[in-house]
């Protein structure tokens, strides 16, 4: 388990996809090197941000540095941002266009509590999707930060595999507690980002991360 | 003076009808660590942004309610539904 910084994995994935989509344009291949003389800067900075090991990357690179990538590029034509490279963008979703479905079912589902899976609270009904298999639910023993306080419950899907930015939840270091955590797949590589601080991200390993199931539903306390 | 202004008011809104105050929820965006929705309200023109936490779930009705919902759910996090139905937990008896 290691924790990595947010902006190393969203530098890296946009510069890479930068200078594939050149090589792919220009029907020549561009590589790094190129890139750092291009710029005027030693090759180990570009090296550093495109390091296929997460942990060799640099994690605060110089502003200077960032905006003289995205100025070559959008010299070249690419339509890119510092935004972008930092995956800043806020995204807005449209209350008004939502559809609510009607298939909904009332289900029995046994309740625990976030702080131990073994400590039954009792038995709740809610309405879920009928798609939906194996269901448990869980009441958070504390406030879970930065959006769901104390008391509000978390209906997990244990049958449904984690894709792309769904939310899960896990057990870490065989302890009792459980976390919430955004689960991100970013070329074939898997990371379990933290919702209150997005920064704080765990690489997980089968033997010290276990995934109980995707989170469905959030009955939050108000 | 400011009362007998106010007390005017409400005679005159609950003679035109107009005493329920509604929210109207429009979009829902995610910045850092904060959601914010920007809300519309009954009898005002401008479109206000308020915290989810902050939010008067009681003045926003049943179906803006489920769509909210699921605008704040996908905000978060993909299939996934933010509910603010009151739930009720049948304890365990012990034996």
């Amino acid at each position: 388990m290691k924790t990595v910084n947010n902006f190393s994995i969203s530098i890296h994935t946009v510069l890479r996809e930068l200078i594939d989509a050149k090589s792919k344009r220009d029907n020549i291949k561009f590589t790094s090197y190129q890139l750092a003389s291009a710029l005027a800067m030693p090759r180990s900075i570009i090296t550093k941000l495109l390091h296929a090991d997460i942990s060799k990357r640099v994690s605060n690179p110089k502003i200077e540095t960032l905006i003289k990538i995205i100025d070559f590029f959008r010299e070249d034509g690419f339509n890119v941002n510092i935004d972008d490279l930092l995956n800043l963008k806020s995204k807005s979703v449209d209350v008004q266009s939502q559809l609510i479905t009607s298939n909904d079912k009332i289900f029995s589902v046994v309740l625990y509590s976030f702080a131990n899976m073994k400590n039954k609270i009792g038995t709740i009904e809610v309405a879920v999707s009928n798609t939906t298999k194996n269901l448990i639910a869980l009441q958070a023993s504390e406030d879970i930060e930065p959006f769901f306080k104390r008391g509000s419950i978390f209906i997990i899907d244990s049958e449904i595999k984690p894709t792309n930015e769904t939310l899960i939840a896990i057990q870490l270091d065989n302890m009792e507690k459980i976390h919430i955590r955004k689960y991100v797949k970013i070329k074939n590589k898997i990371f379990l980002k933290s919702l209150a601080n997005e920064d704080d991200i765990i690489l997980p390993s089968a033997t010290t991360c276990k995934i109980l199931g995707v989170i469905i539903q959030i009955n939050a306390r108000t | 003076m400011d009362s007998i202004f106010n007390k005017i008011d409400s005679f005159l809104c609950r003679y035109f009808g107009l005493d329920k105050i509604e929210f109207i929820p429009h979009s829902v965006s995610r910045k850092g660590k904060q959601i914010f929705i920007l809300n519309s309200e009954s009898y005002k023109r401008h479109i206000h942004q308020t915290p989810f936490q902050e939010v008067n779930l009681k003045a926003i009705n049943e179906e803006n309610k489920k769509k909210l919902g699921m605008a704040i759910g996908k905000s978060i996090a993909n299939n996934l539904i933010i509910s603010f139905d009151e739930i009720i937990i049948k304890k365990e008896k012990k034996p």
